[in-house]
């Protein structure tokens, strides 16, 4: 006969056994609780939250395109003294910003040839590039040719366009009819730089 | 004397003993039976009235006023490039009866490349419900970049210095800790926004410096910014009656 529980048998004793293990557990809540944050109260709050919602930043976008006029060209062979030819070179702006753009020129080729033949380049007026018309923004050496400066900033000469926009340049080169023999069958190539940046 | 023997048997003993015990009861009910008569009175504390506070936010920006949950487009700019600023100013009322202060927290979104990371956020307020009601002419033009270092236009001036926006968002203020405060009813702050294209360098190239953000296709480098103002009572009250 267990010590302790003397009298309690069969169903009576597991039933006994019962209870305790549901004290045991009991205890085990309550202690529980109790050893919870003391401030309890401060767990419960009332919150609210309001939104700015839709602030929309985007980059704009700095593209400078060119493109020769329809039957333009700004090559000719065989040359002679006293020869030159128009053309017309659109330039664009395809960016969602104004932009300003500086034009320089590099030559290959024959140097002497490229600083005997003469460009002018002027901005287009309602009239054809052959009528010559519009403003000189360059004129001088084919060799030396520039419009403003491709330094950061606007400078002296720059042209300016503002987003979407596109100007018309008339470009004039002539062979001089003081042109020396020495530059017969010679040839030079040159490269119109369009640089771009941001205007502001 | 003289004794009769009685004979009682064990049935008659029991019937005896109940019905002493009855007569016992009996007994000792009709001695206390004059102490059921008695005076009483009575008084009462009544209307003890507990209500629950509110607490609930509006928000109003330059063109929309005292709105609920959320307004749109506060700070926006479409063709954004190195060097500019956009400024606007955001404001937080508490329409609720409870005192509260608030915390600010931000996400992005982008419908392609990311433009956040190009982008300083600075935040400064007018401070502690010190603002007007609502945004006037006033307010909105203040929130600029004339004003916008001044610790006498904007007494907040440390709610957030420039730092480049996170893509993945983050918790400008978190409202746990937050000592932005709203007055109860009409506590009302005005926030200024700054947000910078940060300067990442002169172009080494068409692709490096700051033409890492010229897209090649228009709209592509874009932020849209979610700010969000979650709000929460300042503290617990208890009240001592006297």
């Amino acid at each position: 006969m267990p010590g302790r529980i003397p009298h309690l048998w069969g169903a009576a004793r597991l039933e006994y056994t019962a209870m305790t293990t549901r004290l045991f557990f009991s205890g085990l809540l309550f202690i529980g609780v109790m050893g919870s944050p003391g401030p309890h109260g401060t767990l419960a709050y009332l919150s609210s939250g309001v939104q700015s919602t839709g602030n929309r930043f985007s980059a704009g976008t700095v593209h400078i395109a060119n493109s020769l006029a329809t039957g333009a060209t700004l090559s000719m062979a065989n040359l002679i003294g006293g020869d030159n030819f128009d053309a017309q070179l659109d330039v664009a702006n395809s960016g969602t910003l104004s932009l300003i753009y500086a034009v320089s020129t590099s030559l290959t080729g024959s140097a002497a040839l490229g600083s005997t033949l003469q460009l002018t380049v002027r901005t287009k007026t309602t009239s054809p590039c052959g009528a010559r018309d519009g403003a000189i923004l360059y004129t001088g050496d084919l060799s030396s040719a520039a419009i403003g400066d491709p330094a950061h900033g606007l400078q002296a000469g720059d042209r300016v366009l503002a987003a979407g926009a596109s100007e018309s340049l008339c470009f004039t080169v002539t062979l001089p009819t003081s042109a020396v023999p020495s530059l017969v069958a010679t040839n030079a190539a040159a490269t119109f730089v369009f640089s771009a940046e941001q205007n502001g | 004397m003289t004794s009769f023997p009685i004979s009682v048997s064990r049935g008659q003993q029991l019937k005896l003993a109940l019905v002493g015990a009855l007569a016992v009861g009996v007994l000792a009910t009709m001695t206390g039976r004059g102490t059921l008569a008695y005076f009483t009175t009575q008084v009462r504390s009544d209307t003890n009235t507990f209500t629950a506070g509110t607490l609930q936010f509006h928000v109003g920006d330059s063109d929309e006023s005292n709105l609920t949950p959320a307004v749109t487009t506060s700070i926006s700019f479409a063709t954004m490039k190195p060097g500019d600023v956009a400024y606007a100013p955001i404001e937080i009322d508490n329409v609720g009866s409870l005192a509260a202060k608030y915390g600010i927290l931000y996400t992005t979104t982008t419908s392609g490349t990311n433009l956040a990371p190009a982008l300083d956020l600075a935040i400064v307020g007018k401070g502690s419900g010190t603002g007007t009601k609502t945004i006037t002419a006033n307010n909105a033009t203040s929130c600029n970049a004339t004003s916008f270092a001044s610790s006498t236009v904007w007494s907040e001036q440390s709610i957030r210095t420039a730092a480049p926006l996170v893509s993945a968002g983050q918790t400008i203020v978190a409202v746990g800790s937050s000592t932005l405060n709203l007055a109860a009813v009409s506590g009302v702050d005005i926030l200024c926004m700054q947000v910078t294209f940060h300067d990442h360098g002169a172009p080494g190239s068409l692709t490096t410096g700051d033409n890492v953000y010229n897209d090649t296709t228009i709209d592509h480098t874009n932020t849209t910014v979610n700010f969000v103002f979650d709000g929460l009572v300042s503290a617990a009250a208890v009240i001592n009656n006297p």
